[in-house]
């Protein structure tokens, strides 16, 4: 697990910022984010600043998911409660988020990700989808 | 329904996979079981990853069907109708597995591609593989 391993030596590099594609790739996830201005094309998405602010909060997320990959429903447990009680947020959002994630994480370490680093990744972010959804009643 | 720029964007993505289909092919196979073993299941005679020839020559078939639907983007219900019988009443793959699949696709195309892997092409790519699937299932039932 070399990849996960340099990821835990440090917060998920700000270029994995890139999953914020998933705007873009499946429009109907937009449906959260209303009120963040211009989502008219793809590099109004992928510029929104506000997006961007999102997407950090987002990726802190993901590098605590990594230091925990022991007790990920603990991790996220709040964070599951605030998805369904406040945010309404259909889990099959962090299957796909997840999913574009692993294919940014493809765009950047390209021959380095190997069908077995791959299966890794989806791993880690199918653990996460299912603790985010861990709370939801 | 594709717009004129998906279908460029998806016309250009074709043309980097283009004469490479076996090597696309195998490592897209190759993924699929890694990442997710149930798929196996369809796939009984392919002995899996231990069989570097079977693998290139499955793999060659599957994506030389993705290049006739590149060529018939526009009619895709006639062009693979032989192929939808096929999967409704011999393979009888179950409609969940094809995401799988468009996912394994995506990686292998962002793994080889880089930075040339807009996001655009990702979307356009997406939706277009996902249109495929559905003319596959439609017969299902």
């Amino acid at each position: 697990m070399v990849v996960l391993g340099e990821m835990k030596r440090k917060l998920l590099p700000l270029h994995f910022l890139q999953f914020i594609r998933l705007l873009v790739v499946y429009p109907w996830t937009q449906r959260f984010f209303d009120s963040f201005g211009n989502l008219s094309s793809a590099s109004a998405i992928m510029g929104n600043p506000k997006v961007k602010a999102h997407g950090k909060k987002v990726l802190t997320s993901l590098g605590d998911a990594i230091k925990n990959l022991d007790d990920l429903k603990g991790t996220f447990a709040q964070l599951s409660e605030l998805h369904c009680d406040k945010l309404h947020v259909d889990p099959e959002n962090f299957r796909l988020l997840g999913n574009v994630l692993v294919t940014v994480l493809a765009i950047h370490f390209g021959k380095e990700f190997t069908p077995e680093v791959q299966a890794s990744w989806q791993k880690m972010v199918a653990g996460v989808a299912s603790a985010l959804s861990s709370r939801y009643h | 329904m594709l717009s004129a720029r998906e279908r460029a964007q998806i016309a250009q993505v074709w043309d980097l996979i283009a004469g490479h289909e076996a090597q696309f092919g195998a490592e897209l196979l190759l993924r699929l079981f890694t990442v997710y073993p149930s798929t196996k299941v369809y796939f009984p005679h392919l002995n899996a990853c231990q069989d570097a020839t079977q693998l290139l020559s499955h793999g060659q078939r599957m994506l030389a069907a993705v290049g006739a639907a590149v060529q018939h983007m526009d009619h895709l219900r006639a062009a693979l109708s032989p192929l939808a019988d096929l999967h409704a009443l011999v393979l009888r793959v179950d409609p969940a597995n094809f995401p799988l699949l468009i996912q394994c696709f995506h990686v292998v195309l962002a793994s080889h591609l880089q930075d040339e892997f807009t996001v655009e092409m990702q979307a356009a790519w997406d939706k277009f593989l996902t249109g495929v699937a559905v003319v596959l299932t439609e017969k299902y039932r």
